[in-house]
């Protein structure tokens, strides 16, 4: 499965808006995927790992910071087995899914306040509606591990 | 101690990534970790090249329609040039061939930039005006063959305004070969009259005389050609001949012009 997340995060259309890429951040979607599979403490490392490499490929310049915020994401996403209700789940995540874009965006980007928490509603947005579209295309996977 | 670190695993772990990440965020710039990355890139190229094929086919598409579109200009341009190449071969030397035609007169060339219709009078305007040498005064206007095409009325500094010999209210004084003197105006299409000729001069004048402008005005040069007779009448009602001539110029096709000083 994370190879498939791979393979669509290099093809994924990327959306220009207002000077910006917009596009579903599949390492996102395979850490939430990881939270329902896996313990905390693979999450985290699995987390690490995709974010060292994030950051080589994609932000240099921040090599490092913006994989303590996948990181933290990580962590988080590692408390969602502690979650019994499942809308509760996706609640937790969603919010988690918008801190993590709001604090990449106000690291990476100058723009003003306003314009990062739009250009974070509309990341979240594309990314939780992505995860959505592939638990719907492979629901009997994540009705498994959803459990 | 054991139980501590049972209790506190997930944490230290967290902990320790984050710090293993502030560690290369602090030694990013070294050679080993830019290496690693060239080195990651060039394996991200590989697994990226099919997407990267595509997008280069795509914007080739792209390139292809702008240099269609330049080729389109180009084209344009490169007829408006060969145009010029034609016009410049053509009226090289024009001053020679109309010395010949009209001698001891100077010409000044100008080019036709634009034509007005207007239900007063018929004019067109050239590209040469006071500071290019026109006269103040009217001047005769011939075509690259020597005929006449009208005279420079309204004079600024940089555009010249023609009075056309098409226009109704144009007049010249002309004169035949055998020096029999008469009057020319336009009647319409390429045809005129030459008015004022006495029926005594009958059977001097013949269709196909050419009539030419006369030595009695200051305003044209004498001996242009004018026009061509194409019939003569004696009509019993009229006191003069009533002779139809055509215009010798072709003032629909020209875009050059000469003024005659």
């Amino acid at each position: 499965m994370i190879p498939f997340f791979l393979l669509l995060l290099l093809y994924a259309p990327i959306i220009y808006y207002n000077s910006s890429n917009l596009s579903p951040n599949f390492f996102i979607i395979i850490i939430i995927y990881c939270g329902f599979k896996y313990s905390r403490i693979t999450i985290i490392i699995i987390s690490f790992f995709l974010g060292i490499f994030q950051d080589f490929l994609i932000q240099y310049e921040y090599l490092g910071i913006t994989s303590i915020l996948i990181i933290s994401f990580g962590y988080a996403i590692g408390n969602i087995k502690k979650i019994k209700n499942i809308y509760m789940k996706y609640i937790f995540i969603i919010i988690s899914i918008f801190i993590f874009f709001y604090s990449n965006e106000f690291i990476t980007s100058s723009e003003n306040f306003f314009l990062i928490i739009k250009n974070s509603l509309i990341n979240t947005f594309i990314t939780v509606a992505t995860y959505f579209l592939i638990r719907f295309l492979f629901r009997r996977r994540f009705f498994i591990i959803e459990k | 101690m054991k139980k501590i670190y049972n209790l506190y695993r997930d944490f230290l772990i967290f902990i320790l990534c984050c710090l293993i990440s502030i560690l290369l965020f602090l030694i990013k710039d070294t050679n080993n970790i830019k290496k690693v990355r060239f080195n990651i890139s060039n394996l991200f190229s590989i697994i990226y090249s099919p997407k990267d094929l595509f997008n280069k086919l795509s914007s080739l598409e792209e390139e292809n329609i702008i240099l269609m579109n330049n080729l389109k200009i180009i084209s344009e341009n490169n007829k408006v040039l060969e145009q010029r190449l034609r016009d410049t071969k053509k009226y090289f030397k024009y001053d020679d061939k109309l010395s010949k035609l009209i001698p001891n007169y100077n010409f000044i060339p100008g080019r036709i930039i634009e034509h007005s219709f207007s239900g007063i009078a018929d004019f067109f305007t050239i590209n040469i005006g006071l500071k290019d040498g026109v006269p103040k005064d009217s001047k005769g206007v011939i075509n690259f063959n020597g005929d006449l095409i009208g005279r420079t009325f309204s004079i600024n500094d940089y555009n010249t305004q023609i009075h056309k010999i098409t226009d109704k209210n144009f007049n010249v004084f002309v004169t035949t070969n055998n020096g029999i003197k008469g009057q020319f105006s336009y009647i319409n299409g390429n045809n005129g009259m030459m008015a004022s000729v006495s029926k005594k001069y009958e059977k001097e004048i013949e269709p196909g005389d050419t009539i030419y402008t006369s030595n009695s005005s200051t305003v044209f040069a004498p001996n242009i050609p004018v026009a061509k007779i194409i019939s003569i009448k004696n009509s019993a009602q009229k006191h003069e001949l009533d002779i139809k001539v055509k215009i010798l110029a072709d003032i629909n096709s020209i875009n050059n012009v000469f003024i005659v000083e």
